[in-house]
């Protein structure tokens, strides 16, 4: 059986179908044999699955060819520094702290947290980091003369989901060599040995293909439905299981735009607030045991400024959980069909473009080798999303809020065990990479070191006093830190000014 | 730095402007750089390492000729030279030049050093005339600012066609003096010549038609004026350079 694979057919024309489409027709671009297809249904409309990304996004869309410009523009954009918790510790007036996206300064090559632990009086990511500075000043991560995709400090994006899958779709089919077919799927054929043979389409020809992409969204058309692979609920970690979303206007065009995502801690979850070019998004997300929608109307009504009647909401349900598998026989689900978990730290965008890279680089040339690539995809992607629940679980499990949706999302026997020792292990030692030995980690020791010295969690080093020797070597750090805090505050540009300023000028590319 | 007033306003702000004959050596000499246009690459380079830049505040690239190692100008010492083969057109325009134009920021407007020693308000020849219409001179300086701004717009063409075939490096210049005093120069651009040689021939084809390829030519020789300028340092003994590394970033 060493038939080759030579015609990938993705279901599903979201952000997750049009990256995956991108990723692969860019890999392949030279392989005259391989052939890519996405059907694309004209009478679903895509949920969009997350306006925030990661740094990766700025690799990703490099490597498919996107000028950032032109991204920037089409796609309503912002630039995203990093996320800010507003009252996740205990609600009090100046509970606040980052996640910025820069790493803290030498990191890799030197820890400071122990050093920043004996000085205890700046909070942490400022005290190693000069990011949040730029955000509490709402300025941009660059500067019109740099280059794109590169900045002074790390950034990804705020964008609008719909307009994104747009300009994917346009640079899929007019420089990639996608094929697009707009149709609606009516069945899907398997053949003998249980592999997926052929789409049926409502009203054109039967689409056979080799290998399959499951981007159908929530349904999981191919993935879950025709392969049966079962939904694993993670609903008793992560308890949150509604979200209700609005788009508001500025009040003003000059009113400044955030370089960071807000998440506001609320009585029965928290509130996104994102800032694109011409309009924020704000949306709660909740769960549906500790509050009622018109509960939850009232608290977004009440964050956003109106009457509840003014707010129009968009209700969205969900369930926290993954496909047991992600890659069963013939076919890989990507984005909503393979998962979907709240939109904390925005993971949702990063896993597609993991997943669909993974895809890209791994598929096999012949059918033989599938269930030995997808035997590795799956331990590797089971691991990522048992990482990315720990460290959202992570956001809430040190909060000290006395409301009952606070309490039940902290309580013992909801935390994943491998957290459960890695917060045993935390509270004698920082978190080191060495904590995170898989190759597939997601989230670097650096994101959790923000997430728990900005929640106050206090690390014993009373027996780890040999990571106290290099004072001289922290002190110079710390203060370098503060002159390129000064540095970079007194050189960036507003977060407005700059998104202004491309609708004339332009990143260049050297 | 020399400053610039849109000549509107200048006219507005005094009542009358008058201006000295003669170039404005003064001004050059407080240059350390001066904008040029694809036309003038052959003749500048002649005598000036030429560069591409990237402007602070648009972010796009410019090209300039290169008038000093330490933030100052070899070339011009503010009296009137003899020994200069080329001025570029930005120097010899001075004290006007093409600025952008305050009613309409995507427009260029004439704009005029009020600072200027060929600048006053009583001798020399007035801009404009009794009845306020423009003066012979100025009707010459408003006619080659129109042949300037046509270059201009040619020079940003040719550059785009550079950048779209990925011939564009950034470098600096690394400035060793004796004495153990260093400094760098950041921020300049000049065409890769490796990449330039691997054109395809659909694109070499479309260099020649454009005449792309004597700019390009004259641009890569002007690299070797930077050894005339150390020696030009040396012999005004303004500074004891021992060498100067190019180095790609």
């Amino acid at each position: 059986m060493t038939e080759p694979i030579k015609k990938i057919v993705i279901v599903g024309g979201g952000a997750a179908g049009w990256l995956t489409a991108s990723l692969l027709a860019k890999h392949h671009l030279n392989n005259q044999s391989i052939k890519i297809t996405l059907i694309e249904s004209s009478d679903i409309p895509t949920v969009g699955v997350g306006e925030g990304t990661w740094p990766t996004m700025k690799n990703t869309l490099h490597k498919i060819g996107i000028d950032e410009n032109n991204f920037l523009r089409q796609c309503n954009a912002s630039f995203k520094q990093g996320n800010q918790f507003v009252g996740w510790y205990d609600g009090s007036e100046n509970d606040q702290y980052y996640h910025p996206f820069s790493a803290p300064q030498a990191y890799g090559k030197f820890d400071l947290s122990p050093y920043w632990m004996q000085k205890a009086e700046q909070n942490f990511a400022s005290s190693v980091s000069f990011q949040p500075s730029l955000c509490d000043l709402n300025l941009a991560p660059k500067r019109i003369t740099d280059k794109q995709y590169q900045g002074s400090a790390n950034y990804g994006y705020h964008l609008d989901a719909g307009k994104f899958s747009q300009l994917l779709k346009e640079h899929a089919v007019n420089n990639l060599g996608v094929l697009h077919v707009i149709d609606t799927v009516e069945t899907v054929k398997l053949d003998e040995l249980g592999n997926i043979a052929q789409i049926e389409l409502k009203t054109s020809e039967s689409i056979v293909g080799d290998f399959f992409v499951d981007c159908s969204g929530f349904s999981s058309l191919l993935l879950g439905k025709a392969l049966g692979v079962p939904f694993v609920k993670k609903t008793d970690c992560l308890i949150t299981d509604r979200a209700l979303a609005v788009q508001l206007p500025y009040d003003d065009e000059n009113e400044a735009i955030a370089s960071h995502t807000k998440s506001v801690a609320q009585s029965a979850g928290w509130i996104w607030d994102i800032g694109l070019q011409t309009r924020r998004g704000v949306g709660y997300v909740y769960s549906s045991e500790f509050t009622t929608l018109e509960q939850a109307q009232q608290t977004l009504a009440d964050y956003v400024g109106v009457e509840k009647e003014d707010l129009n909401a968009k209700e969205i349900e969900f369930t926290a959980g993954h496909r047991e598998k992600f890659w069963h026989k013939n076919c890989v689900a990507i984005g909503l069909s393979a998962g979907f978990l709240e939109p904390l730290e925005a993971a949702a965008l990063m896993l597609i473009e993991i997943s669909a890279d993974h895809v890209a680089q791994q598929l096999p040339g012949c059918k033989s080798l599938l269930p030995l690539v997808a035997d590795r995809f799956n331990k590797e992607m089971t691991l990522r999303w048992q990482k990315v629940i720990d460290f959202l679980k992570l956001h809430y499990v040190l909060s000290k809020r006395e409301e009952p949706f606070w309490q039940a999302i902290r309580a013992s026997e909801s935390i994943p065990e491998h957290l459960t020792q890695q917060l045993q292990l935390w509270q004698y030692q920082p978190p080191h990479e060495y904590d995170f030995s898989s190759s597939v980690e997601t989230f670097p020791a650096a994101s959790y070191s923000y997430i728990l010295y900005g929640m106050h969690f206090q690390t014993d080093l009373s027996n780890r006093q040999h990571l106290l020797s290099k004072t001289e070597m922290a002190e110079k750090l710390f203060s370098m830190n503060n002159q390129t805090t000064e540095r970079l505050t007194k050189h960036l540009p507003e977060h407005r000014a700059l998104l202004t300023q491309l609708k004339s000028n332009s990143f260049q590319a050297i | 730095m020399t400053t610039f007033t849109p000549l509107k306003q200048a006219l507005q702000l005094q009542a009358k402007v008058t201006l000295t004959d003669g170039l404005d050596w003064n001004d050059m000499s407080t240059q350390i750089q001066a904008s040029i246009s694809v036309d003038e690459f052959v003749s500048a380079s002649s005598s000036y390492p030429i560069f591409f830049i990237k402007n602070s505040h648009s972010g796009s690239f410019s090209a300039i000729a290169l008038l000093g190692l330490q933030q100052d100008n070899i070339f011009f010492t503010g009296e009137e030279s003899n020994d200069i083969a080329y001025i570029p057109n930005s120097l010899s325009m001075l004290p006007f030049a093409l600025g952008a134009d305050p009613d309409n920021s995507k427009k260029l407007t004439t704009c005029i050093n009020l600072q200027s020693q060929l600048v006053n308000q009583s001798e020399g020849s007035a801009l404009l005339n009794e009845d306020n219409t423009s003066s012979e001179r100025l009707k010459q300086v408003t006619q080659e600012f129109s042949g300037i701004f046509q270059q201009h717009v040619s020079t940003e063409q040719f550059i785009s066609v550079l950048i779209e075939c990925n011939l564009l490096m950034e470098l600096e210049l690394n400035i060793q003096c004796s004495g153990g005093e260093n400094t760098t120069i950041q921020g300049l651009y000049l065409i890769n010549e490796q990449q330039l040689n691997s054109l395809t021939a659909e694109q070499q084809l479309l260099f020649l038609e454009r005449g792309f390829y004597p700019p390009i030519m004259a641009m890569l020789a002007s690299t070797v004026q930077i050894n005339r300028m150390i020696k030009l340092y040396k012999q005004k003994k303004m500074k004891d350079i021992n060498s100067v590394n190019m180095k790609v970033v």
